[in-house]
């Protein structure tokens, strides 16, 4: 078995960025907001296209239109049921129905993160191998619920440990072929972890926070890793506290200055800071991965997560 | 037969790159395995049309199913690259394809207009809808329940709201609305309107106050508030920048939105003098339907300019009117016209005045 090393790379470009928000604004404004996954399908593509791995780049191969329907339908169902719940605020029953929304929230949520790591994972190509999401809806299902249900009644303690089981069950059940992600981070360590990040930002009157962002960066980078067969690769970050504070400040700088104008090449230099602080090595030979995953094209989990403005969750 | 170059071929089902050799045609890309061409062995054939290019750094990389699973890669200096992405780049015809070809700063400046255009048309339709929406009598309803809550605190002055109701009666006020007078016992100078009909007045001013035209003149300028829908008009106002504001500025969040929102309370600032400059008018306007010299608002304005004390407390009636002088000037230009015209006095505004002092 031989042992290799590798890194991502990011070549994207801050200007090409700016280019493509302003035609997705310009797109958006005038067809009301439809334009909406056309344009998230153009910058993800600006995003995998440009990111590389041992040569080769990502590619995002999911379309406008495909989320378009997905979109549609989480549209309706997102209205239907704001429809309800501002009926019942109208007659005078606000509570039942501010208490019926969390509890749609509560439950739809799982639901978007499954359709949403499904689309995601299956549209994301490397080297002609395709990614794939393999967990099971209720099994997340069942998870969220017990999470969401114990952290209310730790107020809040237990959310450690949820985030950290939402996202080992994630994570180890994401492959690309026939390789396999895992992942190790444990609620208790993640917990200690925010509560010193916390007490030292405080006490070191915030300048600790950076060293703590770079805790928070490593123990997600350090504890993950692929596997095949009997092969391993481990990902390290190499990020150091100091590199936190340069990038973080250096982008409030970058933002104040320009009065916001300069947020492409905030958000380029930034994903180019994790992408190249992010390194592989093991046995694992790159060049045998074989394909395993089968395409998926329903987007609707993607747009209700859209919409409900939680984003891709790790 | 054309030329067949070698390109680095991935066939999506393992993910290392195999040699192939390639040629092209007006048709499609043809692929083979392997180092050299073998007339006998198979022939891969992918149509242009589904095929897809990117170039990052000095490689090309062109994938050939929709999939992304099959694509060759080959180095953007060779020979043929030119002729291949001829055949590829069909120019991109879509309206987003012209988009990306223009440069940086003429997308800039189309965003910047179709913003402003955006902003003009919901700062200008949703109070426009607003107001067609919400029938004066909605607005009476309204105004009577703001109106019981605001008075709770209140003590009222039963004689003295009397007196002024049937004051009012005698002017000429309102089409749409049902003008209903509250005196209230407060020393404070002041007055202000309800949308839907009611007045509110402070003791404090009918003591300020020297003759029975100023009140007249003080009643039309708040009828006016109440006539032209000035509270409604602002509410709705700010209903629809912030509605803006959030839409359009939700992920460019911080120093933007403080810079609008700064923007924003100095137009409503604005917007405010501007409709009180309205109602001066406006109620001048009523002064003159009810035979009053409309010269009584000047009067009115230099009345509270005298009781204003030196260190306004936060509350006087003169904060929410700022600007005193300019609207005495303006008050005098509007009375030019009525200079020689001579007003009868009204015995009956008269002698309520009297029994309300």
């Amino acid at each position: 078995m031989e042992y290799n090393k590798y890194n991502l790379v990011f070549k994207g470009s801050g200007f090409e960025y700016l280019k493509i928000q302003l035609v997705n604004i310009i797109l958006t404004i005038i067809t009301l907001g439809l334009y909406y996954p056309w344009a998230k399908a153009r910058t993800l593509h600006f995003f995998y296209g440009n990111t590389l791995f041992n040569n080769q780049p990502f590619v995002f191969t999911g379309t406008g239109s495909e989320m378009f329907k997905g979109f549609i339908k989480a549209f309706l169902l997102l209205m239907g049921v704001y429809a309800i719940v501002v009926y019942l605020a109208l007659n005078e029953q606000e509570l039942v129905g501010i208490v019926l929304l969390y509890i749609f929230l509560v439950l739809i949520i799982p639901f978007a993160i499954h359709g949403s790591y499904r689309y995601r994972f299956a549209k994301t190509v490397w080297s002609g191998i395709r990614f794939g999401y393999m967990g099971d809806k209720w099994e997340l299902f069942f998870l969220c619920i017990k999470g969401t249900i114990l952290t209310i009644f730790t107020f809040g303690i237990y959310g450690a440990w949820f985030a950290m089981n939402l996202r080992r069950y994630l994570l180890c059940n994401v492959k690309i072929g026939d390789a396999r992600f895992a992942y190790k981070g444990v609620g208790g360590e993640y917990f200690w972890l925010n509560v010193k990040g916390y007490i030292l930002t405080i006490i070191t009157f915030g300048i600790y926070f950076f060293w703590w962002q770079k805790d928070l960066f490593n123990y997600f980078v350090d504890n993950l890793r692929l596997t095949k067969d009997d092969q391993t690769m481990l990902i390290r970050s190499t990020a150091k506290g100091d590199d936190f504070l340069v990038l973080i400040l250096v982008n409030l700088l970058l933002f104040v200055f320009t009065l916001g104008l300069a947020t492409p090449w905030i958000i380029v230099r930034s994903t180019k800071f994790i992408m190249e602080h992010i390194s592989l090595d093991g046995t694992i030979a790159f060049d045998e991965l074989r394909q395993t995953q089968a395409n998926y094209s329903d987007a609707t989990g993607e747009d209700i997560a859209d919409f409900l403005d939680f984003g891709f969750i790790i | 037969m054309e030329q067949v170059y070698p390109v680095d071929f991935f066939d999506g089902m393992q993910a290392g790159a195999k040699p192939a050799l390639m040629y092209f045609n007006a048709e499609g890309i043809f692929i083979q395995l392997g180092q050299y061409w073998n007339k006998e062995d198979s022939v891969l054939f992918y149509n242009y049309h589904q095929c897809k290019t990117q170039q990052t750094g000095n490689e090309l990389f062109v994938f050939l199913n929709k999939d992304a699973t099959n694509y060759i890669s080959f180095s953007v200096n060779g020979s043929f690259v030119q002729d291949l992405k001829q055949q590829l780049e069909r120019k991109d015809s879509s309206f987003a394809g012209s988009l990306l070809r223009m440069n940086a700063f003429t997308l800039l400046l189309m965003v910047l207009l179709l913003f402003s255009g955006v902003y003009w048309a919901i700062s200008t339709i949703v109070p426009w809808a607003g107001l067609k929406l919400i029938k004066p009598k909605t607005e009476t309803t309204l105004g009577e329940k703001m109106h019981e809550s605001m008075m709770r605190g209140e003590t009222i002055d039963e004689k003295r709201t009397a007196l002024l109701q049937q004051f009012a009666k005698e002017l000429q006020l309102s089409k749409d609305y049902p003008i209903k007078l509250t005196v209230v016992k407060n020393k404070e100078v002041n007055a202000y309107a309800i949308p839907g009909g009611n007045i509110v007045v402070y003791t404090g001013i009918i003591k300020a106050m020297k003759s029975p035209d100023e009140l007249a003149a003080l009643l039309g300028h708040e009828a006016a508030h109440i006539n032209e829908r000035h509270s409604l008009k602002s509410i709705l106002r700010s209903a629809a920048t912030g509605l803006l504001v959030s839409v359009v500025l939700n992920d460019v969040s911080g120093i933007f939105s403080i810079i609008v929102e700064n923007a924003e309370g100095l137009r409503t600032m604005h917007f405010s003098r501007g409709i009180e400059a309205n109602a001066d008018e406006e109620g001048m306007k009523l002064l003159v339907k009810n035979g009053i010299h409309p010269l009584a608002m000047k009067k009115l304005m230099q009345r509270l300019k005298e009781n204003t004390p030196e260190i306004p407390d936060a509350f006087s009636f003169m904060l929410s009117h700022p600007a005193t002088d300019e609207r005495i000037k303006h008050a005098n230009e509007f009375a030019i016209p009525y200079k020689k015209s001579s007003f009868a006095p009204n015995p009956v505004l008269d002698s309520l005045w009297s029994e309300l002092k």
